[in-house]
């Protein structure tokens, strides 16, 4: 399925002008390091709210009010500059078992933040009501990190692995 | 020609021979690297943007700082560890690749404003905390955040030069 899918957008004349011209895709990279530079620091600072290190004289929902915006925001600069790398190297990437679990990865992150988020909306106080919610917004943001921090990895070793 | 033996030597050193040689060593560490700057850009970045006034406009600038630094320096720190492990593995043709060089260059000059904007700058700051950032402030902000995208741009062309180190 995929296979058919590559051969279609490499044959495409926005593939070739991607991968001929040579300064396309490092500059691309370099928006797309930019981009999860702040989705990256804005997720730690928010996880690390609930942990009790980070931004500890401000309400958990003012901490998620100020950063966790800059991810919405952030994600689709990092889904377009993404994109664009794709299109350029499709074989690199969609046939890339490390890709596809970067993929699968991105989409749990995403929902962990979300559902760290969400609540809060409602009822700014909701992770603080009692030890169990404590605890639960305590353990989404230790997963939310690990995932995150995973993702960063994974699109690192994209290069590396099977490089064809 | 001293540079070329301490660069022999380091590329020949226990530690530079390992990441030069080992197929999983240079990508793991290279993904610290990547991730310290992550944290590293994106803590610079809030202090920068709020300097110029673009965010977090209801939060003093001195407690911005006092929130960030911590994460800058520590992320620093890790970069240029991470970033001295990678270097040993081809220290003499990093030194001799463009984009490295002006990346280095870059720094120092990121480093001065740095110095600038702790030393003179930033004594005022207790006028300014809420209120009204003064230009050489914003200007501060706004030079390092144009210094620091320019660091990460050489240091993703460090990976597209001189064939691909």
């Amino acid at each position: 399925m995929f296979n058919e899918l590559v051969r279609e957008i490499a044959a495409t004349a926005a593939s070739h002008v991607i991968r001929t011209v040579s300064w396309i895709i490092p500059a691309v990279q370099t928006l797309h390091i930019l981009g999860f530079s702040a989705v990256v620091a804005a997720v730690m600072l928010v996880n690390l709210r609930s942990f009790g290190v980070a931004m500890r004289g401000e309400p958990r929902a003012a901490v998620a009010n100020r950063f966790l915006p800059i991810v919405w925001y952030g994600v689709p600069v990092l889904l377009v500059t993404g994109v664009v790398l794709v299109v350029g190297e499709p074989h690199r990437e969609l046939l890339d078992p490390i890709f596809q679990l970067k993929m699968a990865l991105l989409v749990v992150a995403l929902g962990l933040t979300a559902l760290l988020q969400r609540p809060l909306r409602a009822d700014p106080l909701y992770w603080d009501h009692s030890t169990a919610r404590r605890a639960g917004a305590v353990t989404l943001s230790a997963v939310s990190l690990v995932v995150w921090i995973a993702i960063v990895f994974a699109g690192r070793w994209i290069a590396y692995w099977n490089v064809s | 020609m001293q540079l070329q033996a301490f660069c022999d030597w380091v590329e020949n050193s226990a530690v530079g021979a390992a990441m030069g040689q080992s197929a999983y060593l240079f990508p793991l560490v290279e993904s610290l690297h990547v991730l310290a700057i992550a944290v590293m850009m994106g803590t610079i970045a809030f202090v920068d943007l709020r300097l110029m006034g673009l965010i977090n406009r209801d939060l003093p600038v001195s407690k911005t700082l006092r929130e960030m630094l911590p994460y800058t320096i520590g992320s620093f720190i890790a970069s240029a560890i991470t970033g001295t492990l990678l270097w040993t593995s081809h220290a003499m043709q990093y030194l001799q690749t463009g984009a490295f060089v002006a990346k280095m260059v870059l720094m120092g000059v990121a480093g001065i404003n740095i110095l600038v904007f702790h030393g003179v700058i930033q004594r005022g700051m207790a006028q300014w905390d809420l209120g009204k950032v003064p230009w050489r402030a914003r200007l501060a902000g706004c030079t390092s955040l144009l210094l620091w995208i320019a660091v990460v741009t050489c240091g993703r062309w460090i990976g597209f030069s001189s064939g691909g180190i």
